[in-house]
């Protein structure tokens, strides 16, 4: 029997959108799994359009989309109702305070007044805005705003929250607390997250798995897991100095050296994972060398990223 | 030990949620409270009664003055809907800075702010935005509206009915509110579908006021013309043609509906002996026609312009 955590939470299915002669999604086919995921792609890559078209806000040219089972093609009150934005620019409800503005967005989502004034007064210290909730969001600074923006997205207890560009604007400092409030609901496996974004390490430090787009179309999707890993298990090790009869230890093992820096090697030997260390320690004992440290090669998000595209 | 007491990790929420067919009244009722929030609001409203004042002031001194025995047959001349005529027509003017202040920045603030994105990404139709909006700013501008005829025909009740106040006829108050409502939907459905074609509130108010002015202004021209025309050529065919132009303002279609509703008995203003010189109600097809129009242009502009856009700012 599939598990149903392994169903996925968003199933795209030759998606087209058009802006007029423009092709914002091309036959866009995408089945996005639960937990947190990140949508990657360059600016005018259809991350945004995406989402748009997740909330019923832009109308497809053809193919369709489904949220949670929900058809998203049409006017979909029980959709909106599981699914929370954090849209890209700043949005308020004005001249009211932070704390009426996320309760105002509960109330919107159908939670009884006070119910949304209390929930609204939860969410906010969560999101760190516990002091300034009496402010008008017009006087918040740019990471306050992304942040009020991400409790009236989370305040009505959404199942999938959509995060479009959330480090927009942020100083590395407001980026970083960001990102943690991000990785910590995703962490509480209580809501789905996807996060759309053009910053490869954004996506690389909150998400479990990616979606790739250029120009409107898919170019690779899975577990970052999976998309960073090298072929043939490589091993990356640091010695203390270069050590040549190490390198001749390795090759005599019957590995193979693909990179030699100076006391940085990267190696691929014929054992199974859990006898790497073993291996490489005997190696080391027998030449002389000394070990840094030793771990499984991966490429970057980024390369992998433009091994897609290309 | 660092660790907090309270437990600060994500919570869903996981309380009741209610039927989404009352989401308009959320958006209406946060404008509307909006807007009673705002003294300035309070203080427009007393003085768009001034009429109400200074006639409960002169009925107040006549009654004094027949009580020691010199008479005046004023308080028996007065047609009391046409009181409630007078004042609506005196206080116009500060109706229109009410409708601004209600309804100028109701979707145009909210194109500012980008706020359509918050509704729309939420369990909320585009329909719910629209009446919700036209709603929480009908409410202030009828309440401004309703609120001193209101307490006048409650004084009315307690104090004037041996002049016929309320046996002259018992419809009256009903009717008042009628045509109030109304006048308050036909400036509510204006304001609301101008301050959607702005991205900010105050080049809606500068539009309406302008349409507003122009369009007075224009009517009284027209209104001046069918004067001249009725009293020197009665019989002229024209005088049909201008007719309708007289009205043609907001102000002119506002009276022109409390007058098919309430009626008009063409007295002077506060009892004064004579009648005013008035040009004809016009028919009630145009009447409600106009309203009719503006009404539907109105929900038009609104049903084309509320898009959740993000506007890049």
């Amino acid at each position: 029997m599939q598990d149903v955590f392994d169903q996925p939470i968003i199933k795209c299915n030759d998606l087209t959108v058009k802006y007029g002669n423009f092709v914002a999604l091309d036959g866009f086919t995408v089945e996005i799994k639960p937990g947190c995921t990140g949508l990657l792609g360059p600016n005018g890559a259809g991350k945004t359009t995406f989402i748009k078209t997740m909330l019923g806000f832009v109308s497809p040219k053809s193919g369709s989309v489904w949220v949670l089972g929900h058809d998203a093609g049409r006017p979909n009150r029980e959709m909106r109702q599981v699914v929370g934005l954090m849209p890209e620019q700043d949005c308020h409800i004005p001249g009211i305070p932070a704390v009426r503005f996320v309760a105002y967005a509960g109330e919107l989502a159908g939670m009884p007044a006070n119910e949304a004034l209390r929930r609204a007064h939860e969410v906010i210290e969560y999101c760190g805005l516990g002091e300034a909730r009496y402010r008008p969001v017009e006087t918040f600074s740019t990471g306050m705003k992304q942040r009020i923006k991400l409790a009236q997205a989370l305040v009505h207890g959404p199942k999938v929250l959509l995060l479009d560009e959330p480090t927009n604007g942020l100083d590395p400092h407001g980026r970083e607390a960001m990102l943690k409030l991000i990785r910590d609901i995703s962490a509480s496996r209580l809501v789905h997250v996807i996060i759309c974004s053009h910053l490869l390490k954004d996506i690389e430090r909150t998400c479990d798995q990616v979606v790739m787009i250029q120009r409107g179309r898919l170019v690779a999707d899975g577990l970052i897991a999976d998309l960073i890993r090298l072929d043939g298990q490589p091993i990356d090790i640091e010695l203390r100095e270069a050590v040549p009869a190490f390198n001749e230890a390795v090759e005599r093992f019957g590995g193979s050296i693909l990179s030699h820096e100076s006391y940085h090697l990267r190696v691929t030997l014929p054992v199974p994972a859990d006898r790497i260390a073993t291996t490489l320690y005997g190696m080391a004992a027998e030449t002389g060398a000394e070990i840094r440290l030793f771990a499984i090669a991966r490429k970057s998000l980024e390369d992998a990223f433009l091994e897609a595209v290309h | 030990m660092s660790s907090p007491i309270a437990d600060l990790s994500y919570r869903t929420y996981t309380g009741p949620i209610e039927p989404s067919r009352w989401r308009w009244w959320t958006i209406a009722r946060m404008m509307t409270a909006l807007i009673f929030h705002k003294k300035i609001y309070w203080v427009a409203t007393v003085i768009s009664s001034w009429y109400f004042l200074v006639i409960m002031t002169i009925v107040f001194f006549v009654e004094q003055v027949q009580v020691s025995g010199q008479g005046l047959d004023m308080l028996n001349r007065l047609v009391w809907k046409d009181q409630f005529y007078h004042a609506f027509g005196s206080g116009q003017l500060l109706f229109m800075l009410i409708v601004l202040m209600a309804g100028s920045g109701s979707v145009a603030n909210d194109n500012q702010a980008n706020a359509l994105v918050v509704y729309l990404s939420k369990p909320c139709s585009r329909l719910d935005y629209i009446l919700g909006k036209l709603i929480g700013t009908f409410l202030p501008i009828f309440t401004a509206m309703a609120l001193p005829a209101t307490v006048f025909f409650a004084l009315g009740l307690g104090s004037y009915q041996r002049y016929g106040f309320f046996t002259a006829d018992p419809w009256m108050f009903p009717k008042v509110i009628l045509a109030l409502s109304i006048v308050a939907m036909l400036h509510s459905t204006l304001i609301v579908a101008i301050s959607s074609l702005f991205r900010n509130g105050r080049g809606a108010a500068a539009v309406y006021a302008a349409i507003y002015f122009v369009l007075t202004f224009f009517a009284g021209l027209m209104g001046v013309l069918y004067s001249g025309l009725s009293q020197n050529n009665p019989d002229s065919p024209a005088l049909g043609n201008t007719l309708p132009f007289a009205y043609a303002s907001i102000d002119g279609i506002s009276l022109a509906v409390f007058r098919q509703i309430v009626g008009f008995a063409n007295t002077a203003p506060f009892g004064a002996p004579g009648t005013q010189d008035l040009i004809p109600t016009p028919p009630v097809w145009l009447t409600f026609g106009a309203v009719a129009l503006v009404g539907t242009l109105g929900v038009l502009i609104l049903s084309r312009r509320v898009r959740a856009v993000e506007v890049v700012g």
